[in-house]
């Protein structure tokens, strides 16, 4: 078991690790997590990124991220990753409209093709505490 | 208002599938909704700009003097303009149209909304082409009808001409050296008196040798008038034909036609053609009028270039043997399956071709094989099969061989006669 202290927004082999972590381990971890199987559904979505988007967890379970959570996702730059590749970790930035207030944030998109999910890691520049 | 209520409207706003974004007098966007995050970021590039007339200035470059220039407290400044961003779903590469409004709502805020009229705009350019390509096939074929009717002009002419110099009594020259000659056979004694019976006899001969010389060029002259005279007719003849068709072609109709009136108009297009190569031309057409649904226009063409075709196939040393040339025309009634329908048969004894008929694909490529003659390209073949189907019917090629001659078939459905 990986302590969540362990996990940083930038660590090698971050992936891999998540994989390994519970939705309670995951609801430790500093930055945003969204865990989706590969079709884009969500099935994780951890306290730090119900914290900045303000929406419930239950909210958001078993929707699609691109088009029913975060459609401003929804284009070449983000959801489009996801499809063109099997193998994916990239890191861009990227402005979030967290309650119609746009947000500036650095996205880390991630995907292997041994693994069951995706994910999509949400660091803000500001912490908010 | 309860938080559940709020999250709500929120979610509303957010998931509407129109942009939404209120921006301040310098463009630094307050908020955006979901649709104009996905559609606006990719233009950030690098930067993650959140100023919503930097993102634009590339693609449209007047908004900001617009919202600058707009001195009313309220308002709606820019109204459904029409702008065209790279593509937000997809690739990067497709371009989309997005329709822009933007309006005051207060002093420093200003409301942006965007929407997706890429389908839209395409719908437009897709029936704008086809508007330019109808006008400018109208055009040529208004071209095609007011050159035929200058060349008909300027053919009246020559052929007035022609005519008038046909009338002409014959030369006056001529006729005054018959008198002379008469003169110098009725003074024929005198003159052998005066000048020596040699050189009067002399005179004589010289005399009937230049009027007969004189005549031999009037009768040569005439000739080539009275051949100038027939080429003309002719040359008048498929001109007025072409005309009635190029006037058709330009009205576009589409009705009822006389198979048998076509193949003649057909022959008289290419009467020269028959005249020049000696070819003799046999005609077996049904009786009475054989009626087709179509574009006279179009299926005259087809007749003419199977015509041309059968013609041209003479022209090769296969096809140019000692034989009398021939080439056979037959309009039929035919019964189809469950329709009636109508056949023309073109049959010639010319260069014929050695490949199986099943293997006579009438292509556009046209390979050597697909025309009996050299430096064919088989592109009249394919026009006239094209025309031929259009019209719910089909054209079959076939030959006994090399040296055999050509069958051509058009089977076209015929149209209920009306009695």
């Amino acid at each position: 078991m990986h302590d969540k202290r362990d996990i940083s927004f930038g660590a090698g082999e971050v992936a891999g690790v998540l994989d390994t972590l519970g939705d309670r381990d995951l609801d430790g971890v500093e930055f945003g997590v969204v865990r989706m199987d590969r079709g884009g559904d969500v099935v994780s979505y951890n306290m730090a990124e119900s914290r900045l988007s303000g929406l419930d967890k239950e909210a958001v379970i078993g929707q699609n991220f691109f088009v029913q959570v975060a459609p401003c996702t929804n284009n070449f730059l983000v959801s489009q990753r996801y499809q063109d590749s099997d193998e994916l970790d990239e890191t861009l930035e990227y402005v979030f409209t967290y309650r119609m207030v746009p947000t500036p944030v650095r996205l880390r998109l991630l995907k292997r093709r041994e693994s069951h999910y995706q994910y999509l890691l949400v660091e803000t520049h500001v912490h908010n505490d | 208002m309860s938080e559940h209520d709020y999250q709500q409207l929120l979610q509303f706003l957010y998931r509407v599938p129109v942009g939404l974004v209120e921006v301040d007098a310098e463009g630094n966007i307050q908020l955006m909704n979901a649709y104009a995050g996905a559609a606006l970021m990719p233009l950030a590039k690098t930067s993650q700009s959140q100023n919503l007339f930097d993102l634009l200035r590339p693609y449209a470059p007047d908004l900001q003097r617009y919202v600058a220039g707009y001195d009313h407290p309220y308002g709606e400044i820019v109204s459904n303009e029409r702008v065209q961003l790279p593509g937000a779903a997809g690739a990067s590469e497709t371009k989309m149209w997005y329709s822009v409004t933007i309006e005051r709502l207060s002093v420093d805020s200003y409301m942006v909304a965007l929407s997706d009229v890429s389908a839209e705009v395409e719908r437009e350019e897709r029936l704008q082409e086809a508007v330019n390509q109808e006008a400018e096939q109208r055009g040529r074929r208004e071209i095609a009808a007011s050159v035929l009717h200058d060349i008909g002009n300027a053919l009246a002419g020559l052929s007035t001409h022609v005519a008038r110099l046909l009338g002409e009594p014959g030369w006056r020259e001529l006729t005054e050296l018959r008198r002379l000659q008469e003169l110098v056979e009725n003074e024929a004694e005198a003159l052998s008196r005066a000048l020596g019976a040699k050189r009067q006899e002399a005179l004589s001969t010289f005399l009937q040798e230049l009027i007969a010389n004189f005549e031999k060029r009037y009768d040569e002259l005439k000739k080539t008038t009275n051949d100038m005279a027939r080429t003309l007719e002719h040359v008048s003849e498929t001109l007025s034909l072409q005309r009635q068709y190029a006037q058709e072609w330009v009205s576009g109709s589409r009705a009822p036609v006389n198979l048998v009136r076509l193949v003649e108009d057909a022959i008289a297009m290419q009467r020269s053609g028959f005249e020049k190569r000696s070819v003799r031309l046999t005609r077996n057409f049904c009786e009475g009028t054989v009626l087709v649904e179509g574009d006279r226009t179009k299926l005259v063409r087809v007749f003419v270039n199977l015509l041309k075709n059968a013609l041209e196939a003479f022209d090769t040393p296969e096809g140019d043997n000692e034989e009398q040339r021939w080439v056979d025309i037959a309009v039929e009634r035919v019964e189809g399956a469950d329709t009636p329908l109508a056949s023309v048969t073109i049959r010639d004894n010319g260069c014929g071709f050695d490949v199986p008929p099943e293997s006579l694909s009438v292509s556009p490529s046209g390979s050597e094989q697909n025309t009996e003659k050299p430096g064919g390209s088989g592109m009249g073949l394919h026009a006239a099969k094209r025309i031929v189907e259009a019209h719910r019917g089909w054209l079959s090629l076939s030959s006994e061989g090399c040296g055999r001659g050509v069958t051509a078939v058009i089977t076209l459905p015929r149209a209920e006669e009306i009695s």
